[in-house]
């Protein structure tokens, strides 16, 4: 079976998990494809939350959920990232939900998407690494939670902005883009397109 | 070697052997066959057939699982050719792999291979700038390696048979340092490159701007539609091999051309382990080949030989091409075979923004930029250091997208990128002095998986290159600054050489066999039945991109070679 193949399978799988949250028996089931990183399917569940806190759908474009860029995410940490980045990105993600009861005392994948967006606006922002100290006792490793929250959001920013549907339907992509020009007048209100 | 599979003789006879079917091989093979020479060409790698084995050429941005990424086990297994800009998830099946053809590096040295029909010609950056008297008389006016035999006046004619032939886009600029061709309709500069070539002419008037000349089809369809070619679309993606021709490969023109003579074998998996040398006939009777799957060896005759193995890799197959009369290397009583190894300096860059032009965009992509001849050292020494570089220019509209915030916000910014300032942005491409401790040797115990000894590259900048790659960042500089540039930023990335994929040398003509392995028709001067017409040839290497000049020479001095053959002369 190929990556792709094992993508297919897994976004089914983890799709299915979804419908069925409570259900003990799949939730910490290592799932195949990423034996390497050791990411469950509660895992996968919250990074698919986090990938839709960075890009959300709403009624004028699709965002994370339908592109599945979760898995995209999953696949490049897999493949490109270094053992050791692989390892601090699963002890983030392994310790973001355990953060966010902490901080906020809610679940972070039942979350609103506001407060959602709140929390992870806040550990992007992050100035001061003391407040994730209770006492002496260091609760969760903050630098690892938020290495994972970064890295997720590049690569899924890298995911959306290089889908299918923005190069097709948003800002078009041509494999054969016709002649060049080097000195075109800008139209007024004309959109900038990155692959224009 | 036991068990050499010599049966039938004259089945493994042919009228000339080229080795190696890439950028010049093709060429050789072309003019060879044409001429009506029974001509095998051997190739080392698998086969790659136009059109048929682009595996990846009208692939989508997106169908790469990794957006052109490369795995991190590839990169940890293969550090050197990681290093390439080009090997990237969609050309990376035409590079070779570090571990399928080890080396040693006495100082560092990235040797970036491709080993399949039409080699790195498949690669390759298509520029391609004609050689001058300014570059030939080189050496004999600043006193290094040794006087070129050949003057611009030898191979210009050979120039426009090649230009013609493969497709050149470019101006008329009428400049001595780089003369004009026979051009197919120019690219344009973009609105940024215009202006700066204005700025340049009123600041600097003996630095002229132009577009690059490249080997990419922009007119005269119908002549190149009989190789099969068609004209550029402008895609630049042309490393994946192109499914309409656009530039020019040997896979896409020259070998095809040489087919069709039905004088052309080409035979792949043949890795070429020596020339066979007759100490009676005293000449080169054929070559050993070892077959790169099975490890047999297979022994190949005929009259004239042609080396194109790719610089570094003709003095591989030289220097093991040892014999009673030549055990130091064939053709090497001078001593010099391996020495005099030079590349083209490539290390340093140079940007900056620019607020005006604020109306204007570019539009589509383009296969060449910008390109600024050398205009250091040119007429006379002017500056502490010899010789001079050539720069890349290209100039083009920013669109800057904010990447701050998450949700509905960041969302919104990546959907609304905003035009920012012009970008202006120049590489340097300089010459670098071939010295006799630039070396390629055999080392004396490491062999290869077809027991072929590895090569040992021993290949340094010098102090020339050190202050050379100071002048371009402190001339760019000012050129930048004279033309209203701001936020300049420069780098000196200190690149290994060979990553700029020039290597050159170790081979070089000259007119005297004492001091040079080639004569005036790239014949090695003590075995005048063998010829060295790829990068290895090169007495000096000026700053252009050195392809076109192979492909020149290595089609004038195959027509040279038919000659003599019909003189009797070899």
């Amino acid at each position: 079976m190929n990556r792709r193949d094992i993508l297919k399978q897994l976004a089914i799988l983890s799709g299915g998990i979804m419908l069925v949250p409570s259900c003990d028996f799949s939730k910490n089931d290592v799932l195949k494809a990423y034996d390497n990183l050791q990411i469950t399917a509660d895992h996968k569940a919250t990074l698919q939350k986090l990938c839709n806190t960075i890009i959300p759908s709403d009624t004028d474009h699709i965002g994370a959920d339908e592109l599945k860029l979760s898995d995209f995410v999953l696949v490049m940490i897999n493949d490109c990232y270094s053992p050791e980045d692989q390892r601090i990105f699963t002890e983030g993600l392994k310790n973001l939900d355990q953060y966010s009861l902490e901080q906020t005392r809610q679940n972070f994948q039942s979350m609103s998407s506001a407060h959602a967006n709140e929390l992870i606006n806040q550990i992007l922002n992050h100035s001061d690494p003391d407040v994730e100290h209770s006492g002496d006792q260091v609760v969760v490793d903050f630098e690892q939670i938020r290495y994972c929250v970064r890295t997720t959001k590049h690569l899924t920013v890298q995911g959306y902005m290089t889908s299918e549907y923005i190069m097709k339907e948003v800002m078009p992509y041509k494999l054969v883009p016709g002649p060049f020009h080097g000195k075109l007048r800008i139209e007024e209100n004309e959109k900038a397109n990155i692959y224009g | 070697m036991a068990n050499i599979n010599n049966k039938g003789k004259a089945e493994n006879t042919y009228d000339a052997i080229v080795i190696g079917s890439g950028m010049s091989g093709g060429w050789a093979a072309k003019e060879l066959s044409e001429n009506g020479l029974k001509t095998l060409v051997l190739e080392r790698g698998r086969e790659v057939e136009h059109l048929k084995d682009y595996p990846t050429t009208n692939l989508q941005p997106y169908e790469f699982p990794h957006r052109g990424k490369m795995s991190y086990e590839d990169a940890q297994q293969n550090p050197i050719v990681n290093r390439c800009y080009a090997y990237k998830e969609d050309a990376q099946h035409f590079f070779v792999k570090d571990e399928e053809h080890p080396y040693v590096q006495d100082a560092p040295f990235d040797w970036i291979r491709g080993y399949q029909t039409g080699g790195r010609s498949l690669l390759w950056a298509r520029q391609v700038q004609r050689w001058s008297d300014y570059d030939f008389e080189g050496p004999a006016r600043d006193g290094f390696a040794v006087d070129w035999p050949i003057r611009y006046k030898d191979v210009a004619p050979w120039y426009s048979h090649v230009e013609k032939f493969i497709g050149v886009s470019g101006h008329k600029d009428g400049l001595e340092s780089v003369p004009d061709g026979e051009f197919l309709p120019p690219l344009e500069l973009t609105a940024m490159e215009a202006y700066f070539k204005q700025a340049m002419a009123e600041h600097y008037p003996d630095r002229p701007v132009i577009i690059g000349r490249c080997a990419h089809i922009t007119g005269n369809f119908e002549y190149y539609a009989k190789q099969g070619r068609g004209g550029c679309q402008n895609r630049r993606l042309c490393q994946r091999g192109c499914p309409f021709g656009g530039y020019f490969s040997s896979n896409s023109s020259t070998l095809p051309w040489a087919m069709k003579t039905g004088n052309l074998t080409l035979r792949h998996h043949a890795v070429v382990h020596s020339i066979i040398y007759d100490d009676q006939k005293e000449k080169a009777t054929g070559v050993r080949v070892i077959d790169a799957k099975t490890n047999t060896p297979t022994d190949y005759f005929a009259k004239i030989i042609f080396v194109n193995a790719g610089s570094i890799n003709t003095n591989l197959v030289l220097l093991n091409s040892t014999s009673d009369r030549f055990p130091n290397g064939l053709g090497n009583d001078s001593g010099l075979l391996g020495k005099y190894m030079a590349f083209h300096n490539y290390r340093a860059r140079i940007s900056g923004d620019y607020d005006g032009l604020k109306e204007f965009r570019t539009s589509g992509r383009r296969p060449t930029a910008g390109y600024i001849p050398r205009f250091r050292n040119l007429q006379k020494q002017e500056t502490d250091f010899l010789r001079g570089y050539a720069a890349g220019l290209s100039g083009s509209r920013q669109i800057i997208t904010d990447y701050n915030g998450i949700g509905e916000e960041l969302k919104s910014n990546l959907l609304n990128p905003k035009y920012g300032p012009w970008r202006i942005g120049s590489h340097m491409m300089g010459e670098t002095i071939p010295k006799e401790i630039s070396t390629v040797k055999l080392d004396s115990k490491l062999k290869d998986q077809w027991d072929i000894p590895q090569l040992r590259i021993d290949i340094q900048y010098d102090d020339n290159d050190e202050k050379m790659t100071q002048d371009y960042l402190e001339q760019m500089h000012e050129m930048f600054e004279a033309a209203g540039v701001r936020n300049i930023q420069t780098d000196d990335d200190r690149r290994a050489p060979g990553l700029d994929i020039h290597e050159m040398g170790g081979v070089r003509m000259g007119k005297d066999p004492k001091t040079s392995l080639l004569n005036k028709w790239n014949q090695m001067h003590e075995v005048p039945n063998v010829f060295v017409t790829d990068g290895a040839c090169m007495t000096s290497t000026s700053t252009q991109n050195p392809s076109l000049t192979y492909m020149t020479l290595a089609a004038r001095a195959a027509n040279y070679a038919v000659d003599e053959l019909k003189k009797q002369n070899i």
